[in-house]
């Protein structure tokens, strides 16, 4: 076989594993440059690398890196492009898994505080809202009421309305009229459309028409939902 | 001749374009998750970790600070001391001859939980922040039963080699009467 006399001994071997015709279109070595000359018109379809005729018509084109590179096998002509694109996809897979990381622990999450505006409103809409359904007058329950239906939703408006409803039936008999203020407000946690928040509430309690008022003081546990661009409180618990 | 040795070549060098196109993709991958880590606001973190951690210090420190076993009041006083620094640390090191000399006459014990507590404000800079909490005390008397006494407080916290440690510990008043 000619090949021996022209190819190298590597290139021999090659020519066993994969004889023309039989090989695949990525075995075809993309060295073509150095072939062209040497395949010669009858070797169209056969591998380049595994031309049984490597005659070369025009030996002149041929240089001496041509043939070394011929020697390797096209897996090992990608390899170099294969290597920098599996260090760049593990690069970029352990940047990812560690931003998440970052970005997923449970105090990143929590923006309170950490976004002064966000925190701020939610703390104002919340003191806005305790203020106005904590405030009522035995004259005017259902101002209070109405407010509440806006104010509150979920389960913290069930439970005022439970507790409303009792005010209601008392207030009159005892001329009862409340008001409140909120002393201190922090947000424990602002995320999403989500907050938790603590609120030091005082309120002053007048029975009978105004002699002699007590003051209370009241730590209540809120949780509040953004709706509609404005926070309203979803659950109330005494802390 | 020239035809064929055109669509040859073109054939040959398929592999190699197939690789390099995968480089560019692993390059897209690598500067996407390369930008998205870098965007990750370090400061935004570092605050937010800083108040998770005056918040859980604080609490910790509140509730020392309202809790004593009347069985081991040096004991009970050291934490105090502990849990305190600036001038709350000296103002409870001035009084704790006092301190020791009513606790060991009356032998009370208190037991302090912190039910919620909120930071209000926080300066990482300067190393200072300030709670908010709301406190549930159990004392119990030497012959007597337990009671339950409910308190807020607002605090003011330092940051100390050891952790966020309290410089004022006061109660928040009533207003409106």
């Amino acid at each position: 076989m000619g090949t021996e006399r022209t190819t190298p001994v590597g290139a021999g071997a090659r020519t066993e594993d994969h004889p023309a015709g039989t090989a695949t279109a990525t075995d075809r070595s993309p060295e073509a440059d150095a072939m062209a000359g040497a395949a010669g018109p009858t070797a169209e379809k056969a591998p380049v690398g595994g031309d049984p005729n490597p005659v070369p018509a025009r030996p002149g084109r041929r240089r001496p890196a041509g043939r070394l590179r011929q020697v390797r096998g096209p897996l090992r002509q990608v390899r170099g492009p294969l290597v920098i694109a599996l260090a760049l996809t593990l690069l970029g897979g352990a940047g990812m898994v560690r931003a998440e990381q970052l970005r997923g622990s449970p105090s990143a999450a929590n923006r309170a505080l950490v976004d002064t505006d966000a925190t701020a409103r939610v703390g104002g809409d919340v003191s806005d809202a305790l203020t106005k359904i904590f405030t009522y007058s035995h004259e005017n329950t259902a101002a209070t009421e109405r407010a509440a239906r806006d104010l509150l939703a979920g389960n913290a408006y069930r439970q005022y309305s439970a507790l409303f409803s009792q005010v209601k039936r008392q207030a009159p008999a005892q001329r009862l009229t409340v008001t409140t203020s909120v002393a201190r407000v922090g947000v424990t946690r602002l995320s999403g459309g989500t907050a938790r928040l603590l609120v030091f509430m005082d309120q002053r309690i007048t029975r009978g028409g105004g002699n002699g008022a007590s003051v209370a003081a009241a730590q209540l546990s809120v949780t509040a939902r953004l709706q509609d661009g404005h926070w309203r409180i979803v659950d109330i618990r005494s802390s | 001749m020239t035809e064929p040795e055109t669509t040859r070549r073109a054939r040959a060098r398929r592999p190699r374009r197939r690789a390099w196109a995968l480089v560019l993709v692993a390059v897209g991958f690598a500067a996407w998750s390369g930008w998205s880590y870098l965007r990750i606001d370090r400061d935004a973190l570092d605050y937010a970790q800083a108040r998770d951690e005056a918040l859980a210090d604080g609490r910790r420190r509140v509730m020392e600070l309202n809790s004593m076993d009347g069985g081991r009041i040096d004991e009970g006083l050291r934490r105090w001391l502990d849990a305190s620094t600036g001038l709350l640390h000296d103002e409870l090191r001035r009084t704790s001859g006092e301190s020791r000399r009513r606790l060991q006459s009356s032998r009370t014990s208190a037991e302090g939980t912190v039910t919620d507590a909120a930071v209000t404000a926080l300066d990482t800079r300067a190393g200072t922040a300030q709670i908010i909490a709301s406190v549930q005390i159990k004392v119990t008397p030497r012959n007597g039963k337990p009671s339950t006494e409910r308190r807020r407080y607002e605090a003011g916290l330092l940051h100390t080699s050891t952790g966020w440690k309290l410089r004022s510990l006061t109660a928040v008043p009533v207003r409106g009467a």
